[in-house]
């Protein structure tokens, strides 16, 4: 049985059911309780689950995932919320320094099964302080996990498997996504492992590698260039850190050509790190020049929509991105 | 400062050679311009002189080595250099022989590669293309290429090997008749092995080239061959007369190949897309007339060339041809006189051979083969006459040659050796 | 002034009137200026004529303007979202200011920022970020320069009661109690945090209370009341002005409205509204000055069509200013003249 449900949704139903299930889950974050979250992704979670379970924190996201850090050494399994990826640097120090170095540094003898779920993306509007995604970073601090789903049903598998994770998570929700993807998801439980990828379309021509918004706009673009006969293999990341390299390999020595999409400045995006693994591992099977298509090197993302819009990658630069390796 | 040797530019299309045979040992001496070592191209084995005084100091790639065009081979001391200060510093080219497709570097010496057409193309071999092409054995210059700026894609490749594989369908097989038993047949004892029974021996290089160039040109141009007889009793009576003179006066030797290759000359002029060669989807008229004749040599074919044949008086090109001859059989030839051929004759008749199907001399077009000349009895004007005849074979690029375009050049030819006395005053003595 | 009065003392008769008729008239045209066109702006949003969200700052317009509206030229103002009070008292122009909450080139920073952050180096505002109390760590810097460069400038930083539970913000109180730095931290305490209520926000209810810890004065006042928002900002910033250091002022107030436009603040009581409400600072301003023979009516009716007619043609010409063009997207990010600025337009000239 399955039943239809927005990615929002989706989110809230992982959570109630890990705090069902488990009652060292706990979430905290500003907004979450009585607002139920500026989007409503913990809606009703306070009113069943009661205040010292969905706690509503001082607007301090240092605090807010440092508190979480100390809670999950002593066993429980926070799930803190930063509320927006733009606010997350008050909480760089505890996230970087603590939550991705103690079990290092404690010789294996610490873990901080924390699971930090962050709003992020753009193409809402929202300016330099309402779009941010910041993936790059985390992806950059080794012991940190990141996970960024793109559909309902990734959403829910992903956020449980997260949680259930005994490593920090970094799990980025992207704004627009909320409530604008609708999917059938199974009833029941169910998880999805981290670290798989997952292709979305399959195709033989190019392999186009996305993620959240992105993936969606590959998905589109992707439709566009069928109907000229250029069938695109569209992969959904879904892990950041660890990357699925086994998936995009494969792809890659089926297709030959890639174009990697990122909603990121394109100087040291996750773009290049992927355009370096293909371009390392399988060289001999690369026909064309990788393509990164990310927005340029500016803060992310400029406000009025003129600019947002000429800044976000968008399927008709995807597809001329795919153009260029088919006929290069 | 030890003076460098490097394996300079041996022809526009060529990419690496090899060193066939040291002609001086480390520590000899070496006089300005003379040869210090042989290298074999897939065109020409040429020897290279060395561009100072001075003593081999020390020879970094040893003989049957293949090396790229730029590669440091040796390096020469100066007068009054210590030789044992003559060290290989980290060459800029890369050091180490490479096999294969070769990837161009420009090298400290200066001797550069003149980026030619093939070089392009294999700059644009993509890593996906180079290793089909490793891993399936091609000759990349057989494949089209149909990506941007004519490159050779990854599908081009992958359609190539699909078309390579397809195999004629077979037949419907009629199962054989089975015939009675032998009977009374004498048994047939193999008496013992005097020796091995097989026996490996590696081609030479002139036979690998060879041996390419002739896959190159069956595998690219579908050949079709069609042939005529050729009455050529008038061009005997008169070349029985002018040999005489010409080896008397001119001490040339006058063959019948001569006459060919003006008869030749003159009908290119009317069928222009003989003359041609394929570029991709472009055909390359040429307006000059240098006429390719084949010389065997015990080691292996090779093409000379004689220059502008339509200008050539008919003796001039006879003691081209002569001093060319000679040149081939001492390996002697420069590379200018084995480069540049629009047209082809080969002469399988001083073998004895009656007829032929010759394979095209890449890039070109056409090429006709002659035959011997022999008695034989024809029919004219309802007569049965004895004339002295000549099958002349034409095999052309059904590509760009159509049958009655190829039909009618050869006929041309026909005419005009059948008619000799309508050209030859202008091709006696003078230029054309 | 005694550390942490709870209530401010009672406005004594015109002879003792805390600030001449004259200034009090145009303190009195700044507030009613900042409440018009703040309501005007709700309207608009409503309308779809601005982009992404409004923050109005209804309610609380005493906190920020009278601060600003004692401020001398080349003093700083450290604000953060709801500060509309601090441009409206700089005179920052209308008609730029709806310009920037339209994402049109003409608003202030090219329509690159978030609507309602309205600054410019032109009037001393820190065009802020939407990071809670950055801009008052920002501030503390600015302090140190007039300190260093010996001058009687301050810096006035704003922050809500929420941003006080920033790391930043204590840091920033800390460096300004070592080095007694030229400012003035001004938190307003609307009893909100978008949804999160004060109580759970601190441990305390007074947020002067804090300045103890860092080494100077803090004092808890009514926000609501122009008068005591006066006397003692006035107060604080001579002492800044003195050398003596820095002043915790805690302003209780209240936002009449949710967070943004999109927020209908069904987490608070209509009763709580509605008790604020009373409490609107304008009308016991308004209220006193009339008592006090500096305004009459008719004033307040000439001064309202006065700015709702600055307000329409601001409108109109903000309407009519062109968007950024697309390609602009890719200016700002360094200095124009310099090397890097040069690499990075040419780096990002063309880009899939």
């Amino acid at each position: 049985m399955s039943r239809t449900v927005t990615f929002i949704d989706a989110i809230t139903e992982a959570m109630r059911e890990e705090m069902e299930r488990d009652s060292s889950v706990f979430l905290i974050g500003e907004d979450i309780g009585i607002y139920g979250g500026v989007f409503k992704a913990t809606r009703g979670l306070q009113k069943q689950f009661g205040v010292d379970r969905v706690i509503d924190s001082p607007l301090s996201e240092n605090v807010i995932v440092g508190s979480s850090i100390g809670a999950a050494l002593q066993g429980m399994r926070p799930v803190p919320e930063i509320q927006f990826s733009d606010f997350i640097t008050p909480a760089m120090d505890q996230i970087v320094q603590q939550a991705a170095k103690l079990r290092y540094r404690s010789g294996g003898d610490f873990k901080v099964p924390i699971t930090i779920r962050v709003c992020c993306g753009g193409e809402v509007g929202g300016g330099l302080y309402h779009s941010q995604i910041n993936e790059a970073w985390f992806a950059h601090t080794p012991g940190l996990v990141v996970v960024a789903p793109s559909t309902p049903h990734d959403a829910k598998g992903l956020l449980k498997a997260s949680i259930r994770d005994d490593n920090p998570v970094i799990f980025f929700e992207h704004k627009k996504l909320y409530r604008s993807i609708k999917a059938e998801i199974p009833d029941g439980d169910y998880t999805i492992p981290l670290g798989q990828a997952d292709i979305k379309r399959p195709g033989k021509h190019v392999t186009i590698i996305a993620y959240m918004l992105m993936l969606h706009k590959s998905l589109k673009a992707a439709e566009e260039l069928a109907k000229e006969g250029i069938e695109c293999e569209v992969i959904d990341l879904r892990t950041i850190y660890p990357i699925d390299k086994q998936t995009i390999l494969e792809s890659v020595k089926k297709t030959g050509k890639v174009v990697v999409v990122v909603e990121a400045p394109k100087t040291a995006s996750m773009a290049g790190e992927i355009s370096a693994i293909i371009s390392e591992e399988v060289f001999d099977y690369l026909d064309a020049p990788i393509i990164r298509v990310c927005g340029p090197d500016t803060p992310p993302i400029p406000f009025s929509p003129p600019m947002e819009h000429y800044w976000l990658p968008s399927p008709e630069r995807i597809i001329k991105a795919v153009k260029h390796v088919v006929n290069y | 400062m030890a003076i460098q040797i490097v394996v300079p530019q041996l022809g526009e299309s060529v990419v690496e050679g090899t060193i066939s045979k040291w002609l001086k040992k480390e520590g000899e001496k070496v006089e300005k311009d003379e040869p210090i070592v042989e290298i074999a191209t897939d065109k020409i084995n040429i020897e290279i002189p060395s561009p100072k005084a001075g003593t081999l100091g020390k020879i970094i790639v040893k003989e049957g080595t293949v090396v790229p065009v730029g590669e440091l081979i040796a390096l020469l001391a100066e007068p009054g250099e210590a030789l044992d200060s003559i060290k290989v510093s980290a060459a800029p080219a890369q050091a180490g022989a490479k096999t294969g497709a070769v990837q161009m570097a420009p090298s400290a010496s200066g001797s550069r590669a003149v980026a030619t057409e093939e070089e392009t193309d294999q700059k644009r071999l993509s890593p996906a293309v180079r290793r089909l092409i490793k891993e399936n054995n091609l000759d990349v210059s057989r494949i089209k290429g149909t990506g941007s700026e004519g490159r050779i894609t990854r599908d081009d490749v992958l359609a190539y090997i699909e078309q390579m594989k397809s195999a004629p369908a077979a037949a419907k097989v009629q199962p054989a008749p089975v015939s009675a038993a032998p009977k009374g047949v004498p048994s047939y004892t193999p008496s013992a092995p005097a020796g091995p029974k097989e026996e490996i021996i590696p081609m030479t290089q002139v036979r690998k080239i060879i041996s390419e160039h002739m896959t190159r040109s069956a595998y690219t141009a579908p050949h079709v061959t069609t042939w005529d007889e050729l009455d050529c009793t008038k061009l005997v009576e008169i070349r029985e007369k002018l040999k005489i003179v010409a080896q008397e006066k001119y001490n040339v030797k006058l063959t019948y190949m001569p006459f060919m290759a003006k008869a030749s000359a003159m009908a290119l002029k009317e069928y222009p897309l003989v003359n041609a060669s394929l570029e991709g989807e472009n055909i390359r008229l040429k307006r000059y007339y240098h006429i390719g004749m084949a010389v065997g040599r015990d080691s292996g074919l090779i093409v000379v060339v004689v220059k502008d044949c339509d200008k050539k008086s008919l003796l001039q090109i006879a003691a081209d041809m002569t001093q060319l001859g000679d040149k081939a059989r001492l390996d002697k030839l420069t590379l200018d006189e084995i480069q540049g051929s629009t047209f082809t004759l080969t002469n399988a008749g001083m073998y004895g051979a009656l007829a032929s199907t010759p394979i095209i001399n890449y890039p070109e077009v056409a090429i006709l083969g002659i035959h011997m000349i022999q008695k034989r009895p024809v029919v004219i004007d309802n007569q049965i006459v004895i004339r002295d005849m000549m099958t002349a074979c034409l095999s052309f690029d059904h590509r760009l040659i159509d049958g009655h375009y190829a039909v009618q050049f050869l006929h041309r030819i026909k005419y005009l050796i059948e008619h000799p006395e309508e050209w030859l005053l202008n091709a006696v003595l003078d230029v054309v | 002034m005694p550390v942490n009065a709870k209530v401010a003392p009672k406005p004594k008769p015109q002879e003792s009137m805390p600030l001449p008729a004259e200034e009090a008239k145009r303190l009195y045209y700044v507030l009613l200026k900042c409440r018009l066109v703040d309501e005007a702006n709700r309207k608009l949003f409503r309308q779809g004529k601005f982009l992404g969200t409004y923050y109005s700052a209804v309610g609380q317009e005493a906190t920020t303007v009278v601060p600003t509206f004692l401020t001398k030229p080349g003093d700083v103002i450290a604000p953060q979202h709801r500060e509309i009070g601090c441009s409206i008292a700089k005179g920052i122009p209308l008609n730029l200011m709806l310009a920037h909450n339209m994402g049109r080139r003409a608003g202030f920073d090219k329509g690159k920022n978030h609507p309602c952050h309205y600054g410019g180096s032109k009037w001393n505002i820190i065009t802020p970020a939407s990071t809670m109390a950055a801009q008052t760590v920002v501030g503390t810097g600015c302090a140190l320069a007039f300190k260093l460069q010996k001058k009687d400038n301050i810096v006035i930083a704003f922050t809500g009661e929420g941003g006080t539970s920033q790391a930043g913000w204590h840091e920033a109180c800390n460096l300004a109690g070592v080095h007694k730095l030229p400012m003035v931290f001004v938190c307003q305490n609307n009893l909100w945090a978008e949804s999160v209520p004060a109580s759970l926000q601190a441990g305390i209810t007074d947020y002067s209370e804090r300045a103890k810890a860092y080494g100077f004065p803090g004092i808890s006042i009514d926000g609501n009341d122009v008068v005591a928002v006066y006397t003692t900002t006035k107060e604080a910033m001579a002492r800044a002005r003195r050398g003596e250091g820095s002043t915790l002022i805690e302003m209780k107030t209240y936002r009449w409205y949710g967070h943004s436009e999109i927020d209908p603040a069904d987490y608070r009581t209509k009763e709580e509204v509605e008790e604020w409400k009373r409490k609107d600072p304008l009308p016991r301003f308004e209220k006193y000055l009339m008592e006090q023979g500096v305004i009459t009516p008719a004033d307040k009716e000439e001064l309202s069509a006065k700015i709702l007619k600055e307000h329409e043609e601001a409108l109109e010409w903000a309407e009519k200013s062109p968007m950024p063009a697309p390609e602009e997207a890719i200016e700002d990010v360094y200095v124009p003249g310099t090397r890097v600025e040069e690499m990075h337009r040419e780096q990002n000239r063309n880009f899939y």
